[in-house]
């Protein structure tokens, strides 16, 4: 299965919020990672038939995707950055209804199975308004989960969550199967650091890099420095750079820079993380410049 | 599907809604209506008493002769008068003309109704009845828009798609499988018969609050002895009754589906409800007596009118036909308008 974005553009009345995207996927998961308005959830919207591009297509195996309809919607899993359901209906009936949408041969077991998978099947008969945000988060999950899709959209599916929560995510994520093309939209960074095959980055509406964490952090080999520096100077340095911030172990404090010089005499390199990779894109001070147009 | 669109329908404060909604409705019809007669009420009823039954050459008879005392009778108040003031009659003459001279004045009236029933009875031909029917009348005259049913019905269907839009269900709902047609479709469906459910529910109410008032004793009767509808013979006062509010019942629906795509288009609950209720309570306000094009086009004018006024001239004719037309033709736009404003791409 191959998922073909060709010079995807989108443009709302006076804003674009998407430019010349072009994208070649396969099975995998697929982190977007980008910073608040790059453009993910417009991604995410057209790729899900919602929104119309103004420019380029998306094609399935050589199919214009928004010409395939039922057949495209019969593989797709889409859990929107706000999903709401019926305040009213429980759980069960939430997930009852939409598995009758998604024409779902044995609904019931279905839907036991899917509330057992993501660890609601004790709080399926309560009403969906007495959720907590993360059950309510889970249960899109599980909706989106229900036709057993081929592509997984997934916009922002860990926000609001708490840090048991976000592992519970992650497990969900990885147990679900290789046989799909997962997309998983974010700018948190640790959500999909293990489990991304593939990380892309988008900014202000253009794909900037697009390749496995491991290279996208090997990228930064050189470019990440920690300095020891007393916490008030520390905290004085990071309102102002954008670059850096502030680590500690145990009673010492350390500046953590990404950079691509040195950024104080005495500073040193250290082992860079992926949410260095982030940090070095999306820095807005431009101390790094602009390096949208950097090749790994 | 189906049961949890209606779940998603019939909340709680939905079916209190209902609840309280039907009980207004009985008890409003429970009161006496309030409508001016030309005649007395309680005259006509004295004479049906004795008149009650088929319309014979007799009874025409009576009612001619009844009037002619009458007018005889007022005719020769002054004389009386004049005489009594002459010392020509005794007071207790005089006495005895007043008695009846104030008869008279309370029955005539109720006598010329008669007398108009006659000739009404005489031009229709065939076998007619006299019974007394003045609450049916009144009942069948009621017209204008059902303000409950109105409220009712644009405040539950309202809800229908724009909860989708509100909530953020829809997108979950359009990359379903059957998310795009099916579900409008299921939709649009509940909200038709939802529409038409309500419609006649009042209609059944109102009548229940009817029957309680006025008794059942005449039901049975033919709806072509009322004056005025002998377009409908062969039809009983009861289900004359009946299919003047499924009538009322198909434009309800019809203007459920058309709730349905303001809903669509505006994305909004409370702009709908707006929009709606100018739609169709403000034109049905605009009340006109016989149908116009500009009623086709608003079907809240539509509701508003009385089923013998568009049916009432030229029965089982063009205008049925036309009217099933334009039910058919609204209904296929408003439906497939729904169903494309729900499916379509955002721009
Ligand atoms: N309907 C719209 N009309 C006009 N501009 C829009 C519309 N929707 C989004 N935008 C703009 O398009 C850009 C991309 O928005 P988008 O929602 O895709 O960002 P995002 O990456 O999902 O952000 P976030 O992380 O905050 O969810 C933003 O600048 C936003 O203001
Ligand atoms: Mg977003």
């Amino acid at each position: 299965m191959e998922l073909v974005f060709d010079k995807i553009g989108k443009r709302y009345k006076n804003k674009t919020a998407l430019e010349d995207v072009s994208l070649d996927l396969n099975y995998g998961i697929y982190a977007l990672l980008g910073p608040n308005g790059a453009g993910k959830s417009t991604m995410m919207n057209i790729l899900a038939c919602l929104l119309k591009q103004t420019e380029g297509r998306i094609t399935l195996d050589g199919s214009d995707i928004s010409a395939m309809g039922k057949e495209y919607r019969n593989i797709l899993g889409y859990l929107p950055q706000d999903p709401g359901f019926y305040p009213n209906f429980r759980g069960y009936d939430i997930m009852m209804y939409f598995a009758r949408l998604k024409n779902i041969k044995d609904p019931k077991d279905k839907t036991q199975k899917l509330l057992e998978f993501v660890n609601l099947a004790d709080d399926s008969k309560r009403k969906y308004k007495e959720y907590s945000g993360g059950m309510k988060r889970r249960l899109g999950i599980a909706v989106s989960l229900l036709n057993d899709p081929k592509i997984l959209i997934l916009d922002e599916p860990t926000a609001g969550l708490d840090p048991k929560e976000r592992i519970r995510f992650r497990n969900i994520i990885s147990k679900i199967g290789s046989d799909k093309i997962i997309i998983i939209a974010t700018h948190i960074v640790s959500d999909i650091e293990t489990i991304a095959d593939r990380v892309i980055l988008l900014k202000d509406g253009k794909v900037i890099q697009n390749d496995s964490p491991s290279e996208l952090v090997d990228h930064m080999r050189g470019k990440v420095w920690l300095t020891e520096m007393e916490l008030t100077a520390a905290q004085d340095h990071v309102l102002e750079h954008t670059d850096s911030n502030i680590v500690k172990s145990g009673d010492k404090s350390y500046l953590k820079t990404v950079r691509d010089e040195k950024p104080f005499p005495d500073s040193y390199e250290c082992e860079p993380r992926l949410e260095d990779v982030y940090t070095y894109y999306f820095d807005e001070s431009g101390v790094n410049g602009d390096h949208a147009d950097d090749k790994i | 599907m189906i049961k949890y669109e209606i779940k998603k329908l019939l909340t709680l404060p939905h079916i209190l809604l209902i609840l309280l909604a039907l009980a207004v409705g009985f008890t409003l019809s429970c009161y006496p209506r309030n409508i001016d007669h030309s005649y007395s009420k309680i005259v006509y009823k004295d004479y049906m008493e004795q008149l009650s039954g088929e319309y014979t050459a007799d009874k025409k008879a009576f009612i001619q002769s009844e009037y002619e005392r009458m007018e005889k009778i007022i005719s020769e108040h002054d004389e009386m008068t004049e005489k009594y003031k002459n010392d020509i009659i005794t007071l207790e003459e005089y006495d005895e003309h007043n008695f009846s001279y104030n008869e008279a004045q309370a029955k005539i009236s109720t006598v010329e109704y008669l007398m108009e029933k006659c000739s009404y009875f005489d031009e229709i031909g065939g076998q007619c009845y006299f019974f007394y029917d003045t609450d049916w009348a009144d009942l069948l005259s009621e017209n204008g828009i059902d303000y409950i049913a109105a409220i009712l019905i644009i405040l539950m269907i309202a809800a229908v798609f724009s909860d989708e839009y509100s909530s953020g269900s829809r997108c979950m709902i359009l990359t379903a499988y059957k998310g795009k047609v099916s579900a409008s479709v299921c939709k649009l469906c509940i909200s038709f018969i939802f529409a038409f459910i309500i419609s006649a529910c009042m209609g059944a109410v109102r009548f229940g609050g009817f029957c309680l008032q006025c008794g059942t004793e005449y039901n049975n009767m033919n709806v072509r002895d009322l004056i005025g509808y002998s377009a409908f013979s062969g039809m009983s006062l009861f289900k004359y009754y009946v299919c003047g509010v499924i009538f009322h019942s198909v434009i309800w629906a019809v203007c459920a589906l058309f709730i349905c795509l303001v809903s669509n288009i505006v994305k909004n609950g409370i702009f709908t409800v707006f929009i709606s209720f100018v739609m169709i309570v403000c034109a049905a306000l605009l009340k006109a007596d016989r149908v116009t094009f500009f009623d086709l086009i608003f079907s809240g004018r539509l509701l508003a009118l009385n089923p013998v006024d568009i049916f009432g001239y030229d029965r089982g004719s063009l205008k049925f036909v036309l009217f099933i037309l334009v039910i058919a033709v609204k209904t296929a736009v408003y439906g497939f308008g729904c169903i494309y404003t729900w499916g379509r791409r955002r721009r």
